[in-house]
């Protein structure tokens, strides 16, 4: 027995040495890997579901209704449209590299892509549906029932849903970024003003808290760390109380994920509220309230530039 | 049956046997070795991930992290090996104890606890990064422009900060509130009052930061992960030895059971081996023993199949033809052997009928005439099982001897029945020139027609007379006997004073008996009734009874005639005599013809021997019995006994 355990002792303490192969550990950004181990029929199946208006009450909105896979993975307005036309209390985020988000939501609220895809389908502002309703709708249509019995061994169900939805989404990464390319060691992917962009992103701080594989969406932060963001901008909604709605703790309010900046070119308006307009906006307010400073225009203007070279090319998940 | 019975138990042992090592085996399996093993695994591996994300977590605080993609990544780590072992499919939830249960929920609480704070901390670190990197290029900034005085409070708050963040201290925490109250306290205007507010905006972020970090930290570190996951891992590792040793105690139990089945298994093989050579064995004995018999002998199995036959049966049945092989039911083969004229004539004895079917015969004897002269006695006798046993012996030579004796005894029987018939026809031819000798000699003896002159003469003609006379007796007896023996003799049944009559006979032999000098003697009960019967034959009997004694008694002897109604109502008639007495041996012989007891007296007695047979075969006719009592040299005792039913009754 005591063999046994030493043995399993081994096999732990091999883990962290794995970590240490990696080549970019100590750098503060990292460039999007490669998609593995992923099942092409889910893939083909979540592709068709994202597509699908019939997961909303009414069969007029599907995921790429907002996140519109042509337009940065967002849809483009501060606050997303719904069913019945209502408005929804806060900017959709990208879809895109979403799996390199530690959790989903501004707030956090999923843990994972598959808890993430349950919540607009049941949103009354968004899809208003259930999965009774859904599964139903579904099941009338041969050719998907066909199409879940090959991956499913159970068919059509809420579960399965989101699973193919979530699988397909994991294949929603932007490889190939001019940033990630000049990371990689081509040095001419970038022009010199990205470049003084990107030293400047480091030394005003953004790094901080945009850091990692997707520059971002891997811890959470104080919107208004250094500045009274809601004062300025003039009364509080109950989507400004961010995490505090999740945990309830004092410390969690007006806590945020902190995006991903890895689409930020292409998925404005910025912010949970939507209130910045263009990018050159967002690092102005950013520096303001998170890092409290005032950053010169032609800083701004490198940092735009850099943040540019973060987005990559989609290309549909084809093995 | 027994036998049986026990080989029945003994199969039942197996199954028993075969059955516990099966249940033992399963419970061998109890551990699951491989899931402990996997299960062992994720706990150590779990207790890494805490110590690496404790490790992330002081590596963020001194601000060492680059960023936090290694933190997230062992975060969702923990999280899903958290969920995985608190899940009862796969994990060790609901399977130890209810005490290892509660910890599991206490861990997993704790970890989300934990990761709460991460989170924070995480957030609370990103900021002061940006305030430490900030202040000294914007302390620097100001310093390069603004007056010397204001330069040195910067410069002081600066100092202060940075060694309140590389090492925090209640000290360096006083100088850093110091240094924070002096430099609010300054009047500054325009533009330094704005470099103020914002020196000190990032300077209360860090100091608050630092402040909740430190706390967060405290708290973070005090969550007793660690206590817990031992208490878990404990808990576990010993659930597992106790299983292991469990598992091992039925292993052992499971060795024994699985011996005891091969030896079981073994020994009853053996035993199947050994029953099986003696059944050969057996079977093999029999064979040599059925055909070593003289008898024919052949075996229908319990569906009435020919199974088997030994040498004589086949030379018996030889002329059945192809009936006689293995397989031929009996009903085919007693058809085969009637139509082959094998059995040409059956005799079932009793149940003897024209046409016999087959299976009549079952269980009975029956005689089995065949076409060639051949003769069987048969029997098929129904066995135990249900098969039959079928005996064949050859009596052809018997029933030959017996037909030649019967054809012996009928020539014999016809022989002496020609002797009887030239007896009596010899009788007649002899009695007519003997009455002649008699009637003449009588008349010359009694010189009817003169003196026959010398008296020699009248010697001679009284010795002619007696001997005619003699041999009339005899010729008389002879003529009798041959009626006797062609059962011609016939008795003339009337009431016969027998008193009267034994006198008369008394009278008869009185002269002969004074010649012998031989005393007489009677003795005749005073009740004596008379009696149902042939005179003539009755007095023959006394007579030659009275005449035989007499005859056989030496001088100064005596003769006794006795006559009486015995007890039982028989006329019983005795003739006692103190002769020479007769052997036991002889008694029988002296009742037959032409006997006279021999040795002894030799023939010296006058005599043709008929006397007694005549005198049994008289008494025979009257339904009677003939006894004899004797004792050598002291004298016999010959008794006729008449039925009771010749008594007459007066």
């Amino acid at each position: 027995m005591a063999c046994l355990v030493s043995v399993i002792g081994v096999a732990c303490l091999s883990h962290p040495a794995r970590a240490a192969s990696d080549p970019w550990r100590g750098k503060p950004l990292v460039p999007l890997p490669e998609i593995t181990n992923i099942d092409p029929d889910k893939v083909r199946l979540g592709e068709q579901l994202f597509h699908d208006a019939r997961l909303s009450a009414d069969d007029t909105i599907s995921c790429a209704t907002c996140h519109d896979l042509n337009n940065g993975g967002a849809d483009g307005r501060n606050m997303p449209i719904g069913i019945d036309g209502t408005e929804g209390t806060i900017n959709t985020p990208t879809v895109f590299n979403s799996a390199y988000n530690f959790s989903q939501f501004w707030d956090g609220r999923a843990e994972n892509l598959e808890e993430q895809a349950a919540g607009p389908v049941h949103n009354p502002a968004e899809m208003g549906s259930n999965w009774p309703d859904v599964v139903a709708k579904l099941s009338r249509d041969a050719a998907l029932k066909s199409a879940f019995k090959k991956s499913y061994r159970d068919g059509i169900t809420g579960d399965n849903i989101v699973d193919a939805i979530a699988t397909f989404e994991r294949t929603l990464i932007t490889f190939n970024a001019p940033f990630d390319r000049f990371l990689k060691g081509d040095t001419g992917a970038i022009s010199a003003a990205a470049k003084s962009g990107y030293d400047l992103f480091q030394t005003y701080g953004c790094i901080s808290c945009h850091q990692g594989v997707n520059v971002g969406g891997n811890m959470y932060q104080t919107m208004g760390a250094m500045g009274d963001y809601f004062g300025d901008r003039g009364g509080e909604t109950s989507s400004d109380l961010g995490r505090f709605k999740v945990t309830g703790r004092e410390r969690d309010r007006h806590v945020f994920k902190v995006p991903s900046l890895r689409m930020v070119s292409l998925t404005a308006p910025y912010f949970h509220d939507g209130s910045a307009e263009t990018l050159e906006d967002a690092v102005r307010d950013m520096a303001k309230y998170q890092l409290g400073r005032d950053i010169p225009e032609k800083d701004v203007k490198l940092i735009v530039e850099f943040l540019h070279t973060l987005a990559g090319e989609y290309r549909r998940f084809d093995p | 049956m027994n036998i049986h019975l026990f080989r029945s138990f003994q199969f039942l042992l197996l199954a028993a046997t075969a059955t516990l090592v099966l249940v033992f085996y399963v419970q061998t399996r109890l551990m699951d070795l491989d899931r402990h093993t996997a299960e062992s695994q994720d706990l150590q591996h779990l207790k890494q991930l805490d110590t690496l994300l404790e490790e992330n977590a002081l590596k963020g605080v001194s601000l060492q992290l680059s960023h936090y993609d290694g933190m997230v990544e062992v975060v969702g780590k923990i999280k899903s090996l958290t969920q995985k072992l608190h899940d009862p499919g796969v994990g060790i939830y609901g399977v130890i104890n209810a005490d290892v249960d509660r910890d599991l929920d206490a861990y997993v609480s704790a970890m989300d606890n934990k990761i709460d704070l991460i989170e924070t901390i995480k957030s609370r670190i990103a900021i002061i990064r940006n305030t430490v990197s900030f202040l000294p290029t914007e302390v620097t900034r100001i310093t390069q422009r603004s007056d010397f005085s204001l330069n040195m409070e910067f410069n002081h708050l600066l100092a202060a900060l940075l060694a309140q963040n590389i090492t925090p201290s209640s000290l360096n925490l006083k100088i850093l509130n110091q240094s924070v109250i002096q430099l609010e306290s300054l009047k500054a205007e325009g533009e330094d009052k704005k470099n103020v507010e914002r020196i000190l905006l990032h300077a209360k972020a860090n100091m608050k930061a630092s402040a909740d970090t430190s706390q967060l930290m405290t708290e973070f570190l005090d969550i007793p992960t660690g206590v817990i996951f031992e208490r878990i891992y404990t808990a576990h590792t010993d659930y597992a030895l106790k299983r292991i040793k469990t598992a091992n105690k039925f292993r052992i139990v499971l060795l024994v059971l699985s011996m005891a089945l091969i030896i079981g298994l073994g020994v009853t093989l053996y035993r199947l081996r050994v029953a099986r050579d003696m059944a050969q064995r057996t079977s093999r004995q029999f064979r040599d023993a059925a055909e070593s018999i003289n008898e024919g002998f052949a075996f229908f199995d319990n569906e009435g199949r020919l199974q088997f036959w030994n040498k004589t049966f086949e030379q018996l049945h030889i002329d059945c033809g192809s009936a006689l092989q293995v397989g031929t039911s009996f009903n085919d083969f007693f058809d085969a052997c009637v139509t082959s004229g094998v059995y040409r004539d059956i005799d079932i004895g009793n149940i003897s009928e024209s046409t016999t079917m087959p299976g009549e015969t079952l269980g009975h004897p029956y005689t089995v005439h065949g076409h060639d002269g051949t003769w069987m006695l048969a029997s098929d006798s129904p066995m135990d099982d249900g098969g039959t046993a079928s005996v064949r012996v050859d009596i052809t030579a018997t029933k030959r001897n017996m037909a030649e004796l019967v054809v012996a005894k009928e020539t014999a029987e016809l022989a002496n029945h020609a002797k009887t018939q030239f007896l009596a026809n010899m009788s007649h031819e002899l009695r007519t020139p003997l009455n002649a000798i008699i009637g003449f000699s009588e008349i010359l003896k009694g010189q009817m027609f003169g003196p026959l002159g010398s008296e020699q003469y009248l010697d001679y003609t009284v010795g002619i007379f007696d001997s005619g006379k003699h041999l009339l007796d005899v010729i008389n007896d002879i003529l009798d006997i041959s009626r006797i023996e062609t059962g011609t003799m016939e008795i003339r049944e009337a009431d016969v004073d027998l008193r009267a009559l034994c006198l008369a006979c008394l009278e008869m032999v009185k002269e002969q008996a004074e010649h012998g000098k031989v005393s007489l003697r009677q003795s005749l009960a005073v009740d004596l009734t008379p009696v149902n019967c042939d005179e003539i034959r009755l007095r023959q009997i006394i007579l030659n009874l009275l005449v035989n004694a007499v005859k056989f008694t030496p001088e100064g002897g005596e003769v006794e005639l006795k006559a009486f109604v015995n007890a039982a109502g028989q006329v019983t008639l005795q003739v006692r005599d103190t002769g020479c007495g007769i052997p036991k041996d002889q008694h029988q012989k002296i009742l037959e013809p032409f006997e006279q007891i021999g040795d002894i007296y030799n023939r010296g007695h006058e005599g043709s021997g008929l006397g007694l047979f005549l005198v049994k075969s008289f008494v025979d006719l009257h339904g009677g019995a003939v006894s004899i009592e004797s004792e050598i040299d002291k004298g016999s005792t010959l008794t006729v006994t008449l039925p009771a039913n010749r008594t007459i009754s007066v």
